[in-house]
């Protein structure tokens, strides 16, 4: 590119950053003063204010009260129909997190050249770094209420470090309350031929794991001392990354998969004296709350109900599974709240937003107390992760996240009107009715497929879809196949692929549901089994 | 519709028998009477009666009066044997029953991983068992920590170990740790010759002696230091190793060493590496070509748990054959039957039967091998094994002889509580049938009129 | 008892069993009853009859006389170790391979023939495996110097795998609803489909024959072999385990109009009337298993063949996928008899019923005058494990009982204790 036209591009971007900080600025200057009159206030510090003023300025709450004067530099906003709610927070997801593209080399798995990112332990490995915010994801988020949440990567055995956010601002720089706050573990074995790749193994490799990084930290700050006389520490990053976590300075929090894992989790941390969470993914901690209660574990619940494979309901067929989803496993968080053990709701589970609230709404329809529900999703996140002087409840100084709703907050029929989030205030529009058999959603392009499961596996498919017609090419490590007649029907796909593996051919049948950039649905062998899928589209 | 009602009659079912006979177990009394009780060790009692108070029996014999508030069940002449102990099992295992990634995997344990909740453990009551070692399968070298488990149907993990039972070592020699099996699938992994396993047992070995020695040096050291009052600097600890620790423990004896193995020369240099580091291999599992070194086996004074028939699977469980079993009995060998699998476990009592055809065991001999034998194989023979005063109350009820062809298991005790009773199980499962059948027959009728 | 007799030769033109209880399968019992064996056939049978003077007597006092058992379904010859792939020639690659023939394969002097007929078996059926259309079965005698000598019938049944409403594979977290797709009746779909073009394929041939203006299609094996699955006159085992799979397959046998003979029928019993109007027989395979589904309950197998035989089925035995585990095949009717299947019953499903699905009853399956002579002499009841088969004749000739077992058993036997 010839010179001058490089420094005109150069010029051109500076003007369009400056810009673009220009209106930005405006935007924080002009808004930056709220009011909401004659609403009913939700301050979970106190009583309900049932007519009262709230004043927002500069990202704060200034004042929420009955007689509260509206400041005149205000933007009134008339609350007669509303109710006022501190912002609800997700107490933790992972599906804000979006890491890049990674291609299986089978050459350097065949010859044994595993790394630790195989083996599922990445302590170091920052959600910071990978969460993804935006316009589109915060409107999902804030027309259920929700303004805040807790994201940590859960692939593996070490699976990395949590952040915390407030759905304010793409600018994760801007929108980030806290940083590196739990260490992520999990039960999960490798899928390759390395240690630990068994259950046994992963629970004997964390005995180690625990009880080598603290004999490396103190070995450590010994040296660092007293240098004197004493052989210097080898450095091993992974140890460095677990030491505040395996000392209990900074929490853990356990991945549990069902109600054994609960179980092991209270006994490693009692053993290695951890601080740490309970991550129910199982939804079986009521199957260990004499347990929980002894050891005043704090739970994050989550919500998708579904019995997990070793429990007896799974085995015993679909029928009692189904009834344990239906009539036993949504009691789980009002179980909890009986035994007095303190819990915070999580998305882990879910696929997107909706469904986490309609979990949540499936609990309270179950026995759990709706101001209960409503506590989980605020002061006690809140709480659990060092945050109460900033957020959870709605008083002067605390940060100005809080929802405006028609009717009740987390009711079937509530409508989020406004949510304000460090103050910006976000105006929530309706959607639009959805549209039955024409498609809602185009695939085209590539997607990466991750298969659950004993047939586990990551797969390639390249999507091409012309109005409800389906077709394209899997890419898989046993070759390429292609098909077509393929189905589209509103956000719905179907498709069938005939592939053949050493000399074998199997039919497979995939149906799935689209959700933004994300699939996830179900694919079944003929003759075989079916097994879940989930599936990100691959960008550019 | 259908299946739910099933499903939910069977747990209920099975929530049924658990809860039930749950009065505290010091107090409770149970006779079974009128029974063919094969006693083991003491011939079969024809008629015969047992006592049984609290989790244990406290007599055997002829009408034995039942004392006040006892439960009495009549045995109606059926045959009554020790529960049927499995020396050689997986189940109840959370999660893959190897470690893979590592060829010695010592500080890996099964106890850690323990599933109550797998429907195998009904399955084998269902089969008159009552006891279960269950282990770290046979991927490696050196693999994990196995335990003893009782069928207590229901209850939790910690609730179903066998209580003072040995923890064990499994070892594994031959195609499996070498991977020959693996059709080209796996990693390269070191070893793939016999020459290769035993010396990656060696090696350990060594680095555990390494390990031992250094931690012996620190204590003396600790000492020293405490004792000079501050005169000498407390040295550094060695870092922890729970593997080397794992190996440790099986130097020292405190594991008992199982060693899966099929060919007759690797077993023997295995016995001579034993000798060699003063390690007591306590049974071969499996060892299908034990019948050709009986004499050195006995010798050895070590124990084999096997199959009755189950051979051809791979090359080294060829060169055998069904009397395998019986003619290292007849030798003197401890011999003991195991499953190894889920569904044989449901019918250890027909294998049983196969070595009175091939090698001419006695029956007696024969229902040794599912009961006393792999007791004292387990090291639990003062507890279970056989029916006799101060023993656990593990019994199963068969409608026939346990060797007779046409015998099916009707009830399975365990610590004097019946956890399998096949006619209240029936009895349910009729039940629930028949409110199914009505449930469907009014939705027919008014499916037709219109 | 003494030595069996080897089959070579100069063997004896006539074999007599003497004083045995003969247990005929058609008709009652004979006590001390005697059978004359001539031209590898049953000549005489009674308690009156005497031995001619040429004829060998096996003196079966106090023995029991079965006719020989029949394993419907065996791999007997066609794998010796299972692990070891170059030992294994059952299973094919592809997923259409009708026109595949075991007797091109069988190892007639595999370890497991001499192994798996010691507990009486004295005919099995040898299949192929694999795919949906496996291939052609056999026919075969469990002893003979050659393939052609031992084969009974070359071409006995072709098969067709149905394919099996799946279970959800619950892994990980949760166990995740089942697909909501009908993927059974879909692949049902593409093996009618096949069959259409099969149909197709023969029917032009048939045009091209009469009419010398159609030029014929070009020659296709597979679908020549399906001629005769087509027109009903080779029956088609097919494998299938659900009840809802199962009602599917008899709709199709019965669209496609084929002569077939189920096998598996896990769920049978769910729908045993519907299988019993259908009026096709069921091979059972291997009791060694669990329930296809928990909810059918622990005992779901057994439970199984009692109420597909008081349905009227005709229902038969097979040793199952491992020939090294032959040898149980009257192990397995002795567990249908414990849990209620009457021993007249089992024994029956031993011998005539497999004779009879496969239509060689005119030659098999019982204790007739006439048909081959295929006995077992047994020192006791042969569906009892403790039992020893003494002798097995075969095509009318006491056969070598010699096996790879018996070798090794004597070899070490005979090394010195310590």
């Amino acid at each position: 590119m010839p010179r001058r036209t490089r420094y005109r591009l150069f010029l051109f971007s500076l003007a369009l950053i400056f810009l673009s900080a220009a209106s930005l600025r405006s935007e924080a200057d002009l808004h930056r003063v709220w009011a909401v009159k004659d609403a009913r206030i939700i301050t979970l510090s106190g009583p309900p204010i049932e007519k009262g003023n709230l004043v927002i300025r500069d990202g704060l709450i200034e004042a929420a009260g009955a007689n509260i004067p509206i400041p005149k530099d205000a933007e009134v906003i008339d609350g007669s129909k509303l109710t006022v709610y501190p912002g609800l927070m997700d107490a933790l997801g992972q599906s804000l997190l979006k890491f890049p593209e990674e291609k299986l080399d089978m050459a350097r798995i065949r010859a044994g050249d595993f790394t630790d990112k195989d083996r599922g332990i990445t302590p170091g490995l920052a959600a910071f770094e990978y969460v993804n915010l935006g316009k589109a994801v915060f409107e999902k988020y804030h027309k259920l209420g929700f303004v805040a949440g807790h994201v940590m990567p859960d692939r593996g055995v070490f699976t990395g470090r949590s952040a915390f956010f407030c759905f304010s601002d793409p600018d994760r720089n801007k929108a980030l309350l806290l940083k590196d706050i739990c260490l992520g573990i999990g039960f999960t074995p490798s899928n390759f031929m390395v240690y630990p790749n068994s259950l046994m193994g992963v629970h004997s490799y964390l005995k180690q794991a625990l009880s080598d990084a603290v004999y490396f930290d103190q070995a450590r700050s010994r040296w660092l001392k007293e240098p004197k006389g004493q052989t210097r520490p080898e450095f091993n990053p992974n140890l460095e990354a677990l030491a505040d976590y395996a000392t209990a300075r900074k929490p853990v929090i356990f991945l549990c998969r069902n109600q054994h894992d609960i179980r092991r989790s209270l006994g490693l941390a009692a053993e290695y004296k951890l601080s740490y969470f309970v991550a129910d993914l199982g939804g079986e901690a009521f199957e260990a709350i004499p347990e929980l209660k002894k050891a005043g574990a704090r739970v994050l619940c989550t919500v998708a109900f579904k019995p997990p494979g070793s429990s007896l309901y799974a085995q015993r067929g679909r029928a009692e599974r189904e009834r344990a989803e239906k009539e036993i496993y949504p009691k789980n968080p009002a179980r909890l709240a009986e035994a007095g053990i303190p819990f915070a709701f999580s998305s882990l589970g879910t696929d997107d937003p909706k469904a986490f609230v309609e979990g949540i709404q499936k609990a309270i329809e179950a026995g759990l107390d709706r101001d209960k529900a409503v506590e989980a999703l605020t002061k006690t996140p809140a709480a659990f992760f060092g945050l109460d002087r900033a957020l959870g409840t709605i008083e002067p100084g605390k940060i100005a996240n809080a929802v405006l709703v028609e009717g009740e907050l987390l009711a079937k029929e509530t409508k989020v009107r406004y949510a304000f989030v460090d103050g910006t205030r976000f105006e929530i529009k309706e959607a639009k009715p959805g549209e039955g058999e024409k498609p809602t959603v185009n695939v085209t392009g590539k997607w990466e497929l991750a298969i659950e499961g004993q047939m586990g596996m990551n797969l390639t498919v390249e999507f091409s879809q012309e109005e409800a017609a389906l077709s394209g090419k899997l890419i898989s490590p046993f070759g390429a196949f292609d098909f077509t007649g393929g189905t589209v029907s509103g956000k719905d796909i179907a498709f069938e692929i005939s592939i053949s593996v050493a000399g074998q051919d199997f039919d497979l049948f995939f149906s799935a549901s689209v959700e933004g950039e994300r699939m996830r649905g179900s694919v079944v062998q003929g003759g075989a089994g079916t097994a879940e899928f989930t599936a990100k589209r691959i960008p550019g | 519709m259908k299946p739910k009602i099933t499903a939910m009659a069977i747990s209920v079912a099975l929530l049924v028998l658990c809860l039930s006979d749950r009065l505290p177990a010091a107090e409770k009394a149970v006779l079974l009477k009128n029974g063919q009780i094969i006693t083991v060790n003491s011939g079969t009692v024809s008629g015969g009666d047992i006592l049984i108070q609290g989790t244990r029996i406290t007599k055997v014999g002829k009408n034995i009066p039942p004392p006040a508030g006892a439960e009495v069940i009549d045995l109606n002449g059926r045959w009554v044997m020790p529960g049927i102990i499995d020396s050689h099992s997986h189940i109840a295992l959370e999660g893959d029953v190897n470690e893979m990634g590592d060829l010695i995997t010592a500080e890996v344990d099964c106890k850690d991983v323990i599933n109550p909740q797998d429907i195998n453990i009904f399955y084998a009551l269902t089969g008159g068992v009552t006891s279960v070692h269950t282990m770290h399968g046979s991927a490696n070298p050196i693999g994990g920590r196995g335990i003893v488990l009782k069928m207590r149907w229901g209850k939790s993990s910690a609730e179903l170990v066998f209580e003072g039972a040995p923890l064990t070592s499994k070892w594994a020699l031959g195609e499996n740790p070498k991977q020959s099996n693996d059709m080209g699938m796996g990693r390269a992994r070191y070893p793939k010759t016999r020459m290769g396993v035993e010396e990656a047992i060696r090696d350990e070995f060594e680095k555990a002696r390494d390990y031992k020695r250094k931690w012996a040096d620190y204590e003396e050291k600790a000492r020293a230091a405490k004792q000079s009052q501050g005169k000498i600097a407390p040295p550094l600890p060695p870092k922890k190793d729970y593997r080397l620790e794992g190996i440790a423990d099986i130097l020292s004896g405190k594991l008992w060493v199982r060693c899966h193995a099929y060919q007759s020369e690797e077993m023997l240099s295995i016995l001579r590496l034993c000798r060699e580091y003063g390690v007591k291999l306590v049974c071969f599992e499996h060892g299908l070509e034990g019948y050709r070194i009986t004499n050195e086996l006995v010798k050895y004074g070590v124990a084999v748990s096997t199959f009755a028939d189950f051979w051809a699977y791979k090359w080294e469980a060829y060169n055998t054959m069904p009397q395998a079993a019986a003619l290292c009995a007849n030798r003197g060998v401890l011999v003991a039957l195991n499953s190894d699998d889920p569904e044989r476990m449901r019918h250890l009592f027909n294998d049983a039967a196969k070595t009175v055809r091939f090698g001419g065991v006695t029956e007696d001999e024969a229902i040794k091998m599912l009961t006393i034998n792999p007791a004292k194989i387990m090291g639990v023979d003062s507890r279970v094994g056989t029916v006799e005063a101060g023993k656990d109350a593990d019994l199963a009820v068969f409608s026939r002889h346990p060797l007779d062809p046409f015998t099916v298991c009707e009830m399975t005790m365990v610590d004097g509580t019946v956890y399998f009773d096949r006619a209240k199980y029936l009895e349910e499962r009729k039940k629930a049938e028949e409110e199914e059948k009505t449930k469907k027959e009014p939705e027919k009728k008014n499916g037709g009129e219109i | 008892m003494s030595a069996a007799l080897l089959s070579s030769q100069a063997e004896p033109a006539r074999l007599f069993i003497k004083n045995a209880t003969i247990v005929p399968v058609v008709g009652a019992r004979i006590e001390g009853g005697n059978i004359l064996v001539e031209g590898g056939k049953i000549k005489a049978v009674g308690k009156e009859i005497q031995p001619p003077a040429d004829a060998k007597v096996i003196d079966a006092s106090g023995m029991f006389v079965y006719p020989g058992f029949i394993d419907s379904y065996s791999h007997f010859g066609l794998v010796e170790i299972a692990a070891i792939a170059s030992t294994s020639d059952f299973r094919e690659m592809g997923k259409e391979n009708p026109e595949l023939r075991v007797v091109w394969a069988i190892n007639p002097h595999s370890v497991h023939f001499g192994t798996g007929r010691v507990t009486g078996t004295t005919t099995a059926l040898i299949a192929p495996a694999g795919g949906t259309f496996a291939g052609i079965s056999a026919l075969l005698k469990m002893d003979g110097w050659t393939v052609p000598e031992m084969t009974f019938k070359e071409a006995a049944t072709s098969f067709i795998s149905f394919p099996m409403t799946p279970r959800p594979v619950g892994e990980g977290i949760a166990v995740q609803a089942e697909a909501k797709e009908d993927v059974t009746s879909k692949l049902v779909e593409k093996i009618r489909d096949y069959l259409k073009e099969a149909r197709r394929y023969l029917e032009l041939k048939k045009l091209a024959a009469e009419n010398p203006g159609i030029r014929a299609p070009e020659y296709s094996a597979k679908y020549e072999a399906l001629g005769p699955v087509l027109d009903g006159t080779l029956p088609v085992i097919v494998s299938v385990e659900k009840a809802k799979d199962i009602e599917l397959a008899i709709k199709f046998v019965q669209d496609e109009k084929l002569k077939a003979i189920f096998r598996g029928c896990a769920q049978g019993f769910k729908v045993a009337d519907k299988i019993k109007q259908s009026g096709i027989p069921v091979i059972i395979d291997s009791l060694y298993t669990g329930p296809s589904e928990p909810e059918d309950g622990y005992d779901a197998p057994y439970r199984n063949v009692v109420e597909l035989a008081k349905a009227g089925i005709l229902v038969s035995f097979s040793s199952g996928d491992s020939p090294a585990q032959g040898k149980d095949l009257p192990y397995h009717a002795a567990k249908a008899v414990a849990f209620g299947l009457p021993y007249e019953e089992a024994v029956k499903a031993l011998t005539i019923n497999p004779a009879k699905i496969f239509g060689v009853e005119d030659r098999l399956g019982s204790i007739e005058v006439g048909k081959d002579a295929d006995l077992l002499i047994a020192a006791g009841d042969p569906l009892d494990m403790k039992t020893e088969v003494k002798q097995l004749v075969i095509n009318g000739r006491a056969i070598d009982m010699s096996n790879w077992w018996e070798t090794l058993y004597q070899k070490f036997k005979s090394r010195p204790e310590n």
